[in-house]
């Protein structure tokens, strides 16, 4: 399943419904189905909010394996600069109130919900990829 | 779709998907709570990051004049975002 999506925020409605008829599909229960809205919808606001030179869509893939056991869903951003997620600052769950700025807690998370999260960039454009590997009771 | 209502002077429900493109809305209303105040989270399915920060920014303002969020009713996706990013440990949540 592949979809282009208009790159503002407001396109986050047709993304979650786009993979609702996914999650629906597959019967996947709705903890999982949560991480993957929450991974996706960081990884698509970062794209919007911090590559805001490159191209106007962005494609949202999704793929699975025939027994359910591997879910995949990449993001692609065309004409970007140069971004790796490795590169960035971790955030700190442990700081207390005062330490806290808001910030850097939306790739954290999405790393704490998926088991593998790979950036590449090639040929100028940024991809992001999502792995989430399911268990019985995850389906 | 994201509502947030101020039902009474110091209990707020939020009900839906509190996303990055709803977080204006939810910031609008945060920004006038100067007191003590209980996040009623029953209706709430889903928060992203964009949500935690608009309470960590109001926990911290709060904090600063002896206030405070109180959650309540958190279900249990939400509960386990919290806890990955150490909110738990830093904002009065009911059981």
């Amino acid at each position: 399943m592949v979809t282009s999506f208009t790159k503002e925020l407001v396109s986050l409605d047709k993304i979650f419904d786009f993979l609702n008829i996914f999650s629906k599909k597959v019967k996947m229960n709705k903890t999982v189905q949560n991480q993957m809205f929450m991974a996706v919808e960081e990884i698509f606001t970062n794209m919007v909010k911090y590559n805001k030179n490159s191209g106007d869509k962005i494609e949202i893939s999704v793929d699975w394996n025939a027994d359910l056991s591997n879910l995949s869903i990449s993001l692609k951003d065309f004409n970007t600069e140069y971004f790796s997620i490795n590169d960035t600052v971790e955030y700190d769950p442990e700081l207390p109130l005062g330490k806290r700025q808001p910030g850097k807690l939306g790739l954290f998370l999405t790393k704490k919900v998926m088991d593998e999260v790979i950036s590449t960039h090639e040929d100028g454009n940024l991809k992001v990829t999502l792995l989430k590997h399911l268990g019985k009771i995850d389906v | 779709m994201f509502e947030i209502n101020h039902i009474k002077n110091h209990l707020i429900s939020l009900s839906g998907r509190l996303d990055a493109s709803q977080a204006e809305k939810a910031s609008v209303v945060f920004n006038n709570v100067l007191e003590s105040i209980t996040l009623d989270f029953k209706d709430l399915e889903y928060i992203s990051s964009a949500g935690l920060s608009i309470i960590l920014v109001t926990q911290k303002r709060l904090k600063d004049n002896d206030q405070e969020i109180t959650i309540q009713n958190m279900n249990r996706h939400i509960r386990e975002i919290f806890r990955y990013a150490g909110f738990d440990q830093i904002i009065q949540i009911d059981e």
